[in-house]
């Protein structure tokens, strides 16, 4: 399935998330506190550049004489 | 001139000929009660139409009758819509239905609803069944008719909300005869090429018998089966299908799947900077709360704790050095007194006493004291002590 990497990035998005509130917590030891720090501030920029990587594509799938399918870019009729 | 004589299958035939080349007879709809119903197992059926004064015999082939889209049975007014010919061997005529709906009820709704019934009890319609959406799906897939304004809103609402959308689209038929064939097919096609994480099955509104084909038991199940996440915009918000209860989510408009299918940007974007922002004030709060702690522990416990035990010390010291000094000076008095008696005492015994009494001490050059005259000789040396001193004497 393709969906590992999708999976990644909200996985990403809600471990950003749970890192937030376990440093705002504050309960953690400094090690693990630095560590989630590091942790957190390498996921947000991991998300934003996934975000602005994908570029816009819209397609069509046609299918050829041989049965398979070719996509092509999709204009507007 | 001797008439002819015929054979009842020669006139049979002929009879058939004669109807079935009727036009009228040809194409005929007609209305009536269906009355001795059966469904022979080999998938005709036969019954008998009637009205109130007559009836015909009626036979549905399995070619037509498994295209309709409801049960018929005895007591049913419905519509026939076929052909009177003559059946040889038994010599009657009869309906051959093409097609039969239920009079006044719309068999497409019938259909429908039996359709509805029957997979809702197979539990197709079930919520434990429904896939979850990615939360930004990598790619889109979206069946639905190439032109017209459907295709346009998905592109222009999910660009919208998500400037870089990936859709790739599936030609599909959404009108006539032909939409459970193709869109079945762009769900087996996406499926197979495993290319796209959610698939969009949209159509825009129309009657109850333009979104006819999207209430198809195959095409239903197909949805059920599809490994990838299903959303049916099939319609319009008052527009239900059978494809839309048995899909993992229904959006009540092709633009409305297009705001189900992708986040809108601005929102990621917020809440990745906000989550970030949270990150970074909590460390610097945490640091900050580490430090404050520091100072305290050092306050309180480095500094103050060994500071009290060593005044606690200091204490006992003290209290230690002056027990001792009262000791010892209550010993001092003890001791005082006692020599000041011994004093007192030698001073009675001391014989300097007895020499101011006018006595004195006579010592020989050797120091032994003498006491008697034996132990004088003539001219020996001897040594008085008086009060004052010592005087050398010659005995004589």
């Amino acid at each position: 399935m393709p969906k590992k990497e999708v999976k990644s990035f909200e996985e990403s998005l809600s471990e950003l998330e749970s890192i937030a509130t376990k440093i705002e917590k504050g309960d953690l030891s400094l090690e693990d506190a630095m560590t989630e720090f590091e942790k957190g501030i390498k996921l947000s920029k991991e998300c934003s550049k996934k975000l602005d990587e994908a570029e816009k594509k819209i397609n069509i799938l046609v299918q050829k004489e041989n049965g398979e399918y070719e996509e092509e870019n999709f204009v507007e009729e | 001139m001797e008439k002819k004589v015929y054979s009842v299958s020669q006139l049979n035939k002929y009879i058939k000929i004669i109807m079935d080349n009727d036009t009228f007879l040809n194409d005929i709809n007609i209305t009536g009660e269906i009355t001795n119903f059966k469904a022979h197992y080999s998938g005709h059926l036969y019954f008998t139409l009637k009205d109130d004064t007559s009836t015909i015999k009626c036979v549905m082939f399995k070619g037509n009758a498994m295209y309709l889209k409801f049960k018929p049975g005895d007591g049913m007014k419905v519509v026939i819509s076929g052909q009177v010919s003559v059946f040889e061997r038994d010599g009657v005529y009869q309906i051959y239905c093409k097609s039969m709906i239920p009079e006044g009820v719309g068999e497409l709704y019938i259909a429908y609803e039996q359709l509805k019934k029957k997979l809702d009890k197979e539990g197709l319609f079930d919520e434990k069944y429904k896939k979850r959406l990615p939360f930004l799906p990598n790619r889109v897939g979206v069946i639905t008719s190439r032109t017209g304004a459907v295709i346009r809103d998905i592109i222009n609402v999910s660009t919208r909300r998500y400037p870089n959308v990936n859709l790739l689209i599936y030609p599909a038929s959404v009108q006539g005869v032909n939409v459970a064939k193709t869109v079945i097919s762009g769900i087996k096609t996406f499926n197979k090429l495993n290319n796209v994480d959610v698939i969009i099955i949209a159509r825009g509104g129309g009657s109850f018998e333009d979104l006819f084909g999207f209430n198809d038991e195959s095409l239903a199940r197909e949805v059920f089966n599809s490994h990838i996440p299903i959303v049916s915009a099939v319609g319009h918000e008052t527009d239900f299908t059978i494809c839309d209860f048995v899909s993992d989510l229904r959006a009540p408009t092709p633009s409305a799947a297009a705001e189900l299918v992708y986040p809108q940007y601005s929102d990621i974007i917020q809440k990745i900077t906000s989550d970030k922002n949270r990150v970074m004030l909590g460390i610097g709060n945490y640091i900050e709360r580490k430090k404050e702690y520091v100072k305290r522990l050092k306050a309180l416990k480095l500094e103050k704790v060994p500071l009290d035990i060593i005044q606690k010390h200091r204490l006992t010291i003290d209290s230690c050095m002056k027990q001792s000094y009262n000791t010892i000076c209550i010993n001092l008095e003890k001791y005082k007194s006692k020599f000041m008696q011994a004093t007192a005492k030698l001073d009675v015994l001391s014989p300097l006493k007895t020499l101011s009494r006018g006595y004195s001490i006579v010592q020989n050059k050797n120091g032994n004291v003498i006491t008697k005259i034996k132990e004088v000789s003539k001219n020996d040396e001897l040594f008085l002590t008086l009060t004052d001193g010592k005087v050398n004497v010659i005995a004589k």
